[in-house]
């Protein structure tokens, strides 16, 4: 009974449809507006490649000149004429041959030694800019989008890029440089024969477009696909403590199949499109010289056609062709570079939807009090999670906010971070809205312990110091001690100098808390926002917090959510929260004589149930 | 490499039907330039005026040839495709496979971004690289070799421009792997880290933002990316000096060639014809070399990704289970002097550790964060296998229940709820397929979901994001509880996970806990003596040793640990 077909609502990364394959333009747009930083190494590659090219091109004439006068100085020895002279002669297109490929080599070590320089400088590029997009994001698009096909994009996509900038930018670059010498050549040398040539490959260039028509929506969706194989193994695998747990190996195991099946359908449909494009345009090309040497054997007999035109004729057609099927060659590359930056930019084009206004102040110190006033606020349009909830969080005072789960208590904390931007009404830092602050000055001075705790790869000391990179060691300890973790860090072979990461056992989920709790308190922050902070702590350390929490946060105006009533009893004022309404409000005293919502959640908590 | 080669005879008819056609289309692509030049010596410039006779027959050879050509080249380009996508999404199968066997301690050996990008990105270049090596690199030996054995032939006298040539290319090309091949193994490594970089972002973007940490971030990414553009530079470099020394090289020797031949043709003039062709070949040789440094730096990075695929696959899980053995566990739990040290760890964190549980009890386990009290539950599902001692469930050593059997009848609610993208209904079934919609319905209600569950536009098939982002921590909790209590496991562990719910829905969960799980042996870890003050027993813990297994009231009366927690707890003067 289980929707195994579950998948087809799986999200895609961003929310604006990319069934569209790229359009050629929007991408070499894309990829040039990276590259062009480079323009003089640009430059100069293109002027390299055109020499080489147009040595490449003269190269076998000289070595032709030079068997000519070899075979001319050898007539001249075996007449015993004045062979000194020719075999000069000789020796002099000798030297030409060698200067010749050796400007090859040179020009073509350079501009690939420079090519290599832009390429890498410019996929980096690319990759930090979109690191960068990431950075500015909302929260709304890290809970909504697909981790793994984002990091698909950053390996896979960019590789691509880097692929094309690496090796085929080159050989394409060249290629048409050659078209155009040879071309040239050919209309100056006789207009009737080029343009049949030129017919014959715009009559294989119709071909190469329509089949590369079919083949570049394949390869968009294959790497669609792969982003979707991606997002499911990356999601799977983080979460295999689960799989494991459950024993749902086979399972997930089994789910995964249709992913792979998947890639790997539209994936061998793309390459073999792909493919196929060099053999056919090479086999073509060589039929029509084939032809030419047929029905040109006839026109020779009939004296339409001189027997040296039939050789040049030959001869263009197959130094005309080779280019033309080099580029083809390297379509599945250069599509696949194609799309990778249409994904990559699909990223990059992503709305930042919280952002600072034109004129922004920077927090001030709290003076009287923090307003939430008349907030709505809904994740999806039509569930309205806040329904006009007024709180004030007065200067110094400790507010508690309590309720059931799910009545919206996070969401308020998302709110005064502005993770969110609220839908209506406001948020007042004495007086000041918060949309009217800097966003890095407002997240400086609010400072909030969340309840999934996060260590990043790296060790104790930095995930401590995190966003206070400058703190001194015995600040640092100072804010393990108040979050009694200090004790346990040392006992650790190498304290603070442990390397974590979020994944391993060297600390318990409460421990993880502890030391979220200390890099919170190491920031000292004007607003303190407690989402469920110790709800993984033993009470007896929770409670030793609580009294270095007070002694650090003198005078700090700090925001409690909790469930273990204990925990707030004694806050100045607490807020009970419903269903995305305040219910009621006032001191724990105050509260229980109401005999309501709150008295009910207390006498819950420590009274033993009937069953006992 | 012998593990690609089985991959690859999986599909032995089509691979070496695919190495006949490129066979087929190589040897056309020999042939073609020798009618060509036939045409032009004999046909055109024939001594006594055109031989059209001879021009016909070589034209239609020439379109024959070519339409070989054509054929085979464009059948191989499916095969090709066939052959690389279908070795990639077997050897992803497998990767994905053996990952799934991985006991916890082998996932956090590897990390998990590593893991994703060996079985994306790493078979993405194996991949290439069969797709490159039955359409360009079968190209190369046989026009390399077939040019080597007629240049031979040409001008035996020759042979050594052949040998030097040999050698020097050699010597070029070990020294171009020698620089490759270690920056491949440092771009596919810097590429994990990057990955890492980008996860660790998704799953701290909350911390990230509330810290301004954005351009702390930024810095340490471009640290890591500009690792990667070093490494990509340094390949690129050696590529960019490699080819055009081929070309020099090869060009010169032709020079040589011609230079020679012009001394000996004084004493033998039929040399000059001969050395036509042999420059002819050498050019030819030329182009083999240049396809093989191509190929040989795909190769290299396919290389450095088959190495690391291959940790993969012959990492051993560091647990096995027995294939056989019981099927049912009644919920008897003994642990015998169990100590347990985590992998990597020099102190044990659970320290000779003894206990007795009977089926059908509810046990309430409470200590100081840090204590030891998800290890030791952990162990019980035998995540990790213990260092000494010895644990019995229904009498008989964990190592002997075969992991179905442990899986099925001990369910466990992990203390951070993970949830997959997907539905509700998804997460709560999670793979069972046999599970009957009123039970899920019921599980649902038990952990005191149903009620927001229902209230959601599209009820249970509502759609969770990644990592259930789109619910409240309380909530995804009571996901996580329903779906254990779905199947009523023998043994039900809660892993302090009701501490984000409200004390009534907490209050509502276990009295369903108490009233439908009779038999059931519930274990619960939990900070609040009241969560667990009905247990039929409590077990303190203190620093990896068990200092108290007892009563709610006795320990009261007698632990020093119990009293100290309860004294913190006193909530009702």
């Amino acid at each position: 009974m289980a929707n195994r077909t579950g998948f087809g609502n799986r999200r895609r990364i961003v929310t604006g449809d990319m069934g569209e394959p790229t359009d050629l333009i929007s991408g070499i747009k894309f990829i040039f507006s990276y590259i062009k930083k480079y323009w003089f190494a640009l430059i100069v590659v293109v002027i390299l490649i055109l020499v080489a090219t147009y040595v490449q091109v003269l190269a076998p004439q000289i070595m032709a000149d030079a068997i000519n006068q070899m075979t001319d100085y050898l007539k001249t020895y075996l007449m015993k004429g004045d062979y000194q002279a020719k075999y000069d002669i000789f020796f002099g297109s000798i030297v030409k041959m060698l200067i010749a490929y050796g400007l090859i080599a040179l020009s073509s070590f350079f501009y690939s030694y420079m090519m290599a320089g832009v390429a890498s400088n410019s996929s980096a590029k690319i990759r930090s800019s979109l690191f960068n997009k990431l950075q500015k994001l909302s929260i709304r698009f890290f809970d909504a989008s697909n981790e793994g096909d984002i990091l698909s994009r950053f390996t896979n996509d960019i590789d691509n890029i880097t692929m094309l900038l690496n090796q085929a930018f080159v050989q394409i670059i060249s290629s048409i440089a050659l078209v155009v010498a040879i071309t040239v050549q050919m209309f100056s040398d006789n207009v009737k024969l080029a343009a049949i040539v030129v017919l014959l490959a715009v009559f294989n260039i119709i071909l190469v477009l329509l089949i590369t028509n079919k083949a570049k929506n394949y390869v968009d969706k294959q790497q669609e696909k792969l982003g979707l194989l991606n997002g499911y193994i990356d999601e799977k695998i983080t979460g295999q403590k689960l799989i494991i747990t459950t024993g749902t190996e086979d399972e997930t195991y089994n789910e995964f199949i249709p992913f792979n099946e998947d890639y790997r359908k539209t994936s061998q449909k793309g390459q073999a499109l792909s493919n196929i494009l060099f053999p056919l345009v090479n086999g073509i090309m060589l039929v029509s010289i084939g032809c030419i040497v047929f029905f040109g054997a006839d026109q020779i007999k009939s004296g339409a056609l001189s027997v040296g035109l039939l050789v040049a004729f030959i001869t263009y057609a197959q130094r005309f062709f080779q280019p033309i099927t080099q580029i083809v060659s390297q379509y599945s590359v250069f599509r696949l570079a194609l799309t990778g930056a249409g994904r990559a930019k699909e990223v990059l084009d992503v709305k930042e939807d919280v952002v600072d206004s034109e004129k922004t102040i920077e927090f001030q110190p709290i003076k009287k009090e923090v307003q939430l006033k008349n907030v709505n606020f809904s994740y999806k349009k039509g569930e309205p999670i806040l329904k006009n909830v007024n709180i004030s969080l007065w200067k110094g005072r400790k507010i508690a906010l309590v309720g059931p789960t799910g009545s919206g208590k996070t969401t308020i904390m998302n709110l005064l971070n502005r993770f969110y931007d609220v839908d209506s009404g406001d948020i007042l830092f004495d007086g000041v809205s918060i949309k009217d602050i800097s966003l890095t000055s407002l997240r400086k001075n609010v400072g909030i312990v969340l309840q999934d705790n996060i260590l990043f790869g790296g060790t104790i000391k930095e995930n401590i110091a995190y966003g206070n990179e400058d703190a001194s060691q015995d600040e640092i300890e100072a804010a393990a001690k108040a979050a009694s973790i200090h004790d346990y860090i040392m006992s650790l072979e190498k304290g603070y100098d442990t390397l974590v990461d979020n994944s391993n056992s060297i600390f318990s989920v409460g421990q993880k808390q502890l030391i979220c709790i200390a890099r919170t308190i190491l920031t000292n922050p004007e607003l303190l926002i407690l989402d469920e902070a110790t709800s993984n702590v033993d009470t007896v350390t929770e409670a030793q917090i609580q009294i270095a929490i007070n002694n650090v946060l003198v005078n700090r105006t700090s925001f409690v959510i909790a469930h273990r009533l204990k925990t707030i009893i004694d806050a100045d004022h607490i807020v009970v929260l419903k269903d995305g309404e305040v219910i009621e409000q006032g001191n724990h005293e105050q509260l229980l004589a109401l005999n309501g919502f709150y008295a009910e959640l207390y006498t819950n908590q420590f009274v033993p149930s009937a069953n006992s | 490499m012998k593990q690609l080669f089985n991959y690859l005879m999986k599909y032995k008819i089509r691979m070496f039907t695919s190495i006949i056609l490129v066979s087929i289309t190589a040897i056309t692509a020999l042939i073609i330039p020798k009618i060509t030049q036939k045409v032009i010596n004999d046909g055109i410039g024939a001594a006594n005026g055109p031989d059209v006779a001879l021009m016909h027959q070589l034209g239609i050879l020439m379109i024959v040839i070519a339409l070989i050509g054509l054929i085979a080249g464009v059948v191989n380009s499916f095969y090709t495709a066939y052959l690389s996508q279908n070795v990639g999404a077997d050897m992803r199968n497998d990767g994905f496979k053996k990952i799934m066997t991985f006991a916890y301690q082998d996932i956090e050996k590897f990390k998990t971004s590593n893991l994703i990008v060996r079985l994306t990105n790493d078979i993405n270049q194996i991949q290439t690289m069969i797709s490159m090596m039955f359409s360009v690199l079968l190209r190369a030996p046989i026009l390399f070799v077939g040019s080597f054995i007629l240049a031979m032939v040409t001008i035996p006298k020759l042979w050594w421009v052949i040998v030097i040539l040999f050698v020097v290319v050699a010597i070029l090309l070990a020294f171009a792997m020698k620089t490759i091949i270690p920056n491949f193994g440092k771009y596919q490594v810097q590429l994990d880290r990057i990955n890492n970089s980008i996860k660790e972002n998704f799953e701290g973007a909350r911390v990230v933002k509330s810290f301004v940490a954005e351009d702390f971030e930024t810095n340490k990414f471009n640290h890591e990316n500009n690792l990667l553009k070093v490494f990509n530079l340094k390949i690129g470099r050696t590529m960019a000096t490699i080819l055009p020394c081929f070309m020099l090289f090869v060009n010169v020797m032709i020079t040589i060639v011609i230079y020679i031949a012009c001394n000996e043709a004084t004493t033998n003039l039929q040399i000059v014809g001969e050395m036509v062709s042999y420059i002819n070949y050498l050019g030819q040789l030329m182009m083999a070399l240049v396809i093989l440094a191509m190929v040989t730096m795909q190769f290299s990075r396919a290389f450095v990704s088959l190495k690391r695929y291959n940790e993969i696959i012959s990492t051993n899980p560091t647990i096995i289970y027995p294939e056989k053995g019981v099927e049912r566990i009644n919920g008897n739990i003994e642990f015998k002097n169990v100590t347990f040290t985590y992998p990597d760890q020099s102190m044990p964190s659970i320290k000779n550790v003894s206990f007795k549980v009977n089926q059908g009890e509810t046990i309430g386990i409470i200590g100081a964060t840090g204590a030891g009290k998800s290890t030791l539950v952990h162990l019980m599902l035998r995540l990790f296998d213990i260092s000494n001692g010895e644990i019995l469930l229904d009498g008989i050593n964990i190592k002997k229940i075969p992991k179905e059997t442990l899986r099925d009848d001990i369910s466990i609610v992990l203390q951070s709820a993970v949830l997959f993208s997907g539905t509700v209904q998804e997460n709560l079934i999670n793979g069972r397929n046999d599970i009957d919609y009123n039970e899920m319905i019921k599980a649902a209600s038990d952990a005191q979901a149903s009620e927001f569950i229902e209230k959601m536009t599209n009820s249970y098939n509502s759609n969770v994001q990644q990592r259930g982002s789109n619910f409240s921590g309380g909530q995804k909790q009571r996901l996580s509880i329903a779906r254990a209590f779905i199947g009523d496991p023998p043994i039900l562990i809660l892993d302090d996970s009701t501490s984000a719910l409200d004390a009534r829905s907490e209050r509502l969960v276990k009295d369903a806990l108490y009233e439908e799980h009779d038999d059931q042996t519930v274990i619960i870890i939990a900070q609040k003596i009241a969560s667990i003050v009905e247990a039929d027993k409590i077990m303190v813990l203190n620093d990896g040793e068990l200092v108290g297994f007892d009563t709610h009231q006795n320990l009261l009366n007698s632990n020093k640990t119990y009293q100290e927690i309860f004294n913190s707890q006193k909530g009702r003067e």
